[in-house]
């Protein structure tokens, strides 16, 4: 119980997916004007890593190692996010139309998001089993949420700030997103 | 807790509802989504709302979105699925843990998890039904634009 405390700790904080690997940024900035689609962002991908993780564990496990093919783990975790996303694409479909309508939107987004990839690899890496790779997966995933969450909180306060006109938009959001990442360089050596 | 969304072009009317296509705005251009971001079979963003401004089919209109909707829909679409399941899989864990019927134990975990992910999506779907009955969106028309 202690290990899955330690992975949790590490892949949120210590390690977290974009503040310290620099993964995921594109929806880290792209989606993080406000705190409300932020969190539903950050929930989808939490999903889509957590199922992923155990999907690329299994395979890998299994298929991969069982049959000496592990040099084709990148092409095979690529297609098993790609899969995954439009399976849950179509379930979400199936079940409420409404629901496809007003969230739908993010597992586009989730496909091309790296750090989805970067969970299937480092738990590979990291030799976890499967239990572990789950709980590495959710928790690579709530980091990403409040590294979202977090950036979208500045954001809005930014939006009253007083801006210089040259800094607003892109420039201001790279800076926090650097100080931010900075901040996170603090929790280095914690575990 | 709303927030103005993005504007659309009302293209058809089905009763009370109204088709609306949303325009791409300037940050589409630079998404890496941009190749595969048209939810729905039309290959148009479409979004179906309830007219409530009588616009008509021409009209360029203004979307609010409301963020305590979508967090909850957000919440039954990935939060609650999610949580059920890891604790299958948790739970699956710690009644089996060696191979069984030549099976191995991780597999029949996942497919227990499998299992629950899709009670709860039945779940979701009652849900989903008895929200909708009760006029629940997360997006409506806030204006008609000049």
């Amino acid at each position: 119980m202690t290990n899955l405390f330690v992975i949790f700790l590490s892949a949120v904080i210590v390690n977290n997916y974009v503040l310290v690997n620099f993964l995921g940024i594109c929806p880290f900035v792209g989606v993080s004007k406000k705190i409300g689609p932020a969190l539903s962002m950050g929930m989808a991908t939490t999903f889509v890593m957590t199922l992923t993780s155990a999907v690329s564990w299994l395979i890998n496990k299994y298929i991969l190692e069982g049959l000496n093919l592990q040099f084709l783990q990148t092409v095979s975790f690529i297609l098993v996010i790609a899969s995954l996303v439009q399976l849950v694409e179509m379930f979400v479909k199936k079940i409420s139309k409404p629901l496809y309508d007003a969230l739908g939107i993010f597992l586009p987004l989730i496909t091309t998001n790296c750090a989805i990839l970067g969970v299937a690899l480092f738990l590979v890496m990291k030799e976890y089993n499967f239990i572990e790779s789950i709980v590495f997966g959710f928790s690579a995933g709530v980091g990403f949420t409040l590294a979202i969450v977090v950036m979208a909180g500045i954001r809005e306060e930014l939006e009253l700030a007083d801006v210089p006109e040259y800094f607003k938009g892109a420039p201001i959001t790279m800076i926090v997103a650097g100080c931010l990442a900075l901040a996170f360089m603090g929790f280095s050596g914690l575990i | 807790m709303d927030q103005e969304f993005e504007t659309g072009e009302i293209v058809e009317i089905i009763g009370i509802i109204a088709g609306v296509e949303l325009q791409e705005n300037d940050q589409c251009h630079s998404c890496g989504a941009k190749m595969i971001c048209r939810p729905g079979a039309s290959g148009k963003r479409m979004l179906y709302l309830k007219n409530t401004l009588n616009a008509r089919v021409g009209d360029r209109i203004l979307i609010e979105q409301s963020d305590k909707n979508q967090l909850k829909l957000a919440f039954m679409q990935y939060g609650l699925p999610m949580f059920g399941f890891i604790a299958a899989v948790i739970i699956a864990n710690l009644f089996i843990s060696e191979t069984v019927l030549g099976i191995p134990a991780e597999i029949w975990q996942f497919v227990i998890g499998l299992s629950v992910l899709g009670i709860i999506g039945v779940f979701i779907r009652l849900w989903c039904a008895r929200k909708a009955a009760a006029d629940f969106s997360v997006f409506s028309m806030k204006k008609i634009c000049q």
